[in-house]
């Protein structure tokens, strides 16, 4: 029996005589319809599991199974229920026979030995009827097709219109999850997309009524129940029932959530995140949904795509500016820098604010701020010469005041008139304990005193470079102590439309006296209470130079987890460590800059977030006992593959007593070293 | 004849660049001579290294001399056994001069780089186990 495999218009013919059998396949031959033979009721229902049959011809009575049993089990399955049966009779059948063949199921019968003719017109009427049934099936299924269709071109069409409108990804994600939980009737309804910096997908925008919480708003590819989905770049139909508690918690399905549809988003075979869409009825979407939204989900991923790499764009130009901005500030013992820029709007240009700092020597500083009017690449160079020029003005020698009378002379011949540019030129000198200014148009700094009151270091009012040959410019010198807060910055901080300039410095002065004392998050708060992250039409640039009172007790710094604040914590603590531990001797010294820069580097190596997550290190002396502690807020991992798992042995090697302290949410090591109790000498060299 | 000064060539930072540290190459004739200094930590690991593998990798061997670091921690010692050991298996030599009593001595000695690579304490006697290398293992 061998190959009856899915012919629609099949005849099973069974009979436990095979001569019968060969009989019924000679005279049904003439029609052209697949035949399969079986010769008992056990065969038959074998082969009803594996095709699709027009018609059944069986034989009443048959040894083992006969056929009334056979038929009553191929009506009870609902495959074969439909199957029309003629029973095929002996002559001498009596009555009580036939009326059973009847009530198992049959639709006719014949009696043996048959007239060929009538038993293949019979035949002939079945099979045509089964045609028709075939035909009128598959027209439902086409209608409902085409339906189906028609509504898939329709959610792509209003998708797609959503890809096409908007360019920026944020407006475009909230487009795209808006619709989607709309045109698949889903409660909530959450988009999330990888993010170049940060491993992971996460969440950039939500919909729905409903909440469809990710924990951290981050999936994990490869991780619990989304990442393994999203690992698959496959879609998937999720029941909150088929779930334990914790994958449902981990999905986002909490209460009121019964169902998740989940496709990923590829580009060119990439990830570029994941959508999902919850409702608050089991088995709400269906297998269509799934393939429609990922045939949807393929429209939204370039969409996306091309919205990253229009904004990747606009980063490129952001990072010409930053380019032209000096990539770290000095390093120095006896002053802290801090800087910010914030480039204008959305637009993608080069806005012509700029700032820099030199270190003349180990007392003194040079550093300015500067506004090119315009944007765009010419403002960007502008910037560039000027900064060049000052610079070597700077390292020359030269006075403020007389820095700038050359730079005006310079842009003069250069350029001609016609170019503007303003600028503040600050010489810092630590030593002294002054601050000597000039500037050319540009706003004066502001002072933070110890004592928290604040005001602005005015000079002469002076027109900006290039205006006018004769102009005089004037330099001022102020006293400046430990502990005291410069701050420079650019019109774009203390501009706003329709709003009185004075109302501007005002505000400026209250958010400086209120701002922490570390000079970067004296530089966030300024930015933030200044209102400056919103709607800026102007490019901002601060920067602020603090005098470092190393004989306060303790050492507390607060930096950003970045690379470069390592190298600011170790040089805090080296001048830290002159004043409060001058017994030290060089290569102690060292030991414990070692083991604090180790563990800020760890910090910073699993810092979450480059620019928002910050550190808090902190150095105190207790009689002969050094106590340095670096905590940070995020989860604290062994040192990795970057510092070869060197620096935590490192770390034990180089301090006499190493704690680290893991909480939920905040770690700290804390390390201790004794000093020499008998004053300054040697004894450190080998813990 | 007059003796002729070995080309050198500033690979990173330099006066006035306002890098953390400094990286020079000289071509000596048993190898190529590479001087970093100034200070090396997470901040500046990552252009120090790309400055280096930069180099295009020809020489017999090549000796480091961190006479002139004033400060190094463990991305620089990661950086100096990972060169070692991918030098090694090229058939090159590497050799670390370092003084012996500085700071940075002392990190390298902790973390054992002397498994990896020899350290010689003058630039003079790491140039000699240099040429000494090319004939003989050591």
């Amino acid at each position: 029996m061998a190959d009856y495999q899915d012919q629609p218009g099949t005849i099973l013919l069974v009979d436990d005589h095979r001569e019968n059998l060969a009989a019924l396949q000679a005279v049904l031959e003439p029609l052209r319809e697949p035949l399969v033979l079986a010769e008992s009721g056990e065969q038959a229902l074998r082969a009803l599991l594996h095709m699709e049959c027009s018609l059944i011809l069986l034989d009443v009575r048959m040894a083992g199974m006969d056929g009334l049993q056979t038929a009553r089990i191929i009506r009870s399955r609902p495959g074969t229920s439909h199957i029309p049966i003629i029973f095929m009779t002996a002559q001498s059948s009596e009555l009580d026979e036939i009326t059973k063949a009847y009530e198992s199921g049959a639709v006719d019968y014949v009696v043996k030995p048959f007239e060929p003719e009538i038993l293949r017109a019979k035949v002939g009427v079945f099979v045509q009827l089964h045609r028709e049934r075939v035909e009128r099936v598959r027209e439902s299924r086409a209608r409902a097709e085409a339906e189906a269709v028609a509504r898939a071109v329709r959610t792509l069409q209003i998708l797609s219109d959503a890809a096409m409108t908007y360019l920026d990804i944020d407006e475009l994600a909230a487009a795209l999850v808006q619709r989607s939980a709309e045109l698949f009737g889903a409660a909530a309804a959450v988009l999330l997309l990888r993010d170049d910096k940060l491993p992971g997908l996460h969440v950039r925008a939500r919909a729905g009524e409903q909440a469809l919480e990710i924990e951290d708003d981050r999936i994990r590819v490869g991780e619990d129940v989304l990442g393994e989905i999203a690992a698959t770049r496959g879609g998937a139909i999720l029941q909150a029932h088929d779930l334990d508690a914790e994958d449902r918690a981990k999905a986002g399905l909490g209460d009121g959530l019964a169902s998740l549809l989940v496709v990923p988003l590829l580009s060119a075979g990439e990830l570029m995140g994941l959508l999902l869409l919850a409702a608050e009825h089991e088995n709400h979407f269906d297998q269509r949904d799934l393939e429609l939204l990922t045939l949807a989900a393929d429209r939204m991923a370039l969409a996306v795509d091309h919205a990253q790499r229009y904004a990747d764009g606009r980063l490129l130009v952001e990072t010409l500016q930053l380019s032209l901005l000096p990539e770290r500030l000095p390093l120095h013992p006896r002053m802290q820098l801090a800087a910010r820029y914030m480039p204008a709007g959305l637009a993608p240009q080069v806005g012509g604010d700029w700032y820099d700092a030199v270190e003349l020597d180990d007392n003194r500083i040079a550093v300015m701020i500067g506004d090119v009017v315009g944007h765009g690449i010419r403002a960007a160079i502008t910037m560039s010469e000027l900064r060049n020029a000052l610079r070597a003005f700077a390292i020359e020698g030269h006075s403020p005041g007389e820095a700038l009378r050359q730079l005006d002379r310079v842009v003069l011949a250069t350029r001609g008139p016609g170019m503007i540019a303003t600028l503040l030129f600050i010489v810092i000198d630590a030593a002294e304990g002054t601050v000597t200014l000039a500037r050319a148009g540009h706003p004066p700094p502001a002072l933070r005193a110890v004592d928290g009151s604040v005001r602005f270091l005015e000079t002469a009012r002076t027109l900006p470079l290039g205006v006018d040959p004769n102009e005089v410019s004037s330099q001022e010198t102020y006293p400046m102590k430990p502990g005291e807060t410069l701050l420079l910055f650019t019109d774009g901080l203390v501009e706003r439309r329709g709003e009185p300039i004075t109302d501007s410095f005002d505000r400026l002065l209250d958010a400086l006296a209120q701002a922490p004392a570390e000079v970067e998050l004296l530089c966030e708060h300024v930015l933030q209470k200044t209102g400056t992250e919103q709607g800026r039409d102007d490019d901002v640039a601060v920067l602020a130079v603090q005098l470092v009172d190393a004989s306060v007790g303790a050492l507390e710094l607060k930096l950003p987890a970045r690379a470069q604040s390592v190298t600011v914590a170790r040089h805090r603590l080296r001048a830290w460590l002159e004043e409060n531990a001058p017994e030290l001797d060089p290569i102690a010294r060292a030991d414990l800059e070692v083991a604090w820069s180790e563990a800020c580097s760890n910090v910073v190596r699993h810092a979450y977030g480059p620019a928002e997550a910050f550190f808090d290190a902190s150095a105190s002396r207790e009689g002969n006992e050094l106590r340095m502690t670096v905590r940070d807020t995020g989860q604290w991992r062994a040192p990795g593959s970057r510092s070869g798992g060197r620096g935590l042995p490192l770390m034990k090697e180089l301090s006499d007593e190493l704690v680290i302290d893991r909480q939920d949410d905040s770690t700290t090591v804390t390390m201790v070293r004794q000093l020499p109790s008998d004053g300054p000498g040697t004894a450190m060299l080998c813990p | 004849m007059t003796e002729q000064q070995p080309p050198r060539r500033e690979l990173l930072g330099g006066a006035g660049s306002g890098e953390l540290a400094s990286v020079t190459a000289t071509e000596h004739g048993a190898g190529l001579v590479l001087a970093i200094s100034g200070e090396v930590d997470i901040s500046n690991i990552d252009s120090i290294t790309h400055a280096i593998y930069e180099l295009p990798n020809t020489e017999e061997g090549l000796l480091i001399d961190l006479s002139d670091v004033s400060y190094l921690d463990s991305s620089a010692v990661s950086l100096l056994h990972d060169l070692a050991m991918r030098l090694r298996s090229r058939a090159q030599r590497m050799i670390v001069v370092s003084p012996p009593h500085s700071p940075p001595r002392r990190i390298l000695d902790l973390t054992a780089l002397y498994v990896n690579a020899p350290i010689a304490d003058t630039l003079d006697s790491g140039i000699r186990l240099l040429r000494a290398g090319n004939n003989a293992p050591l």
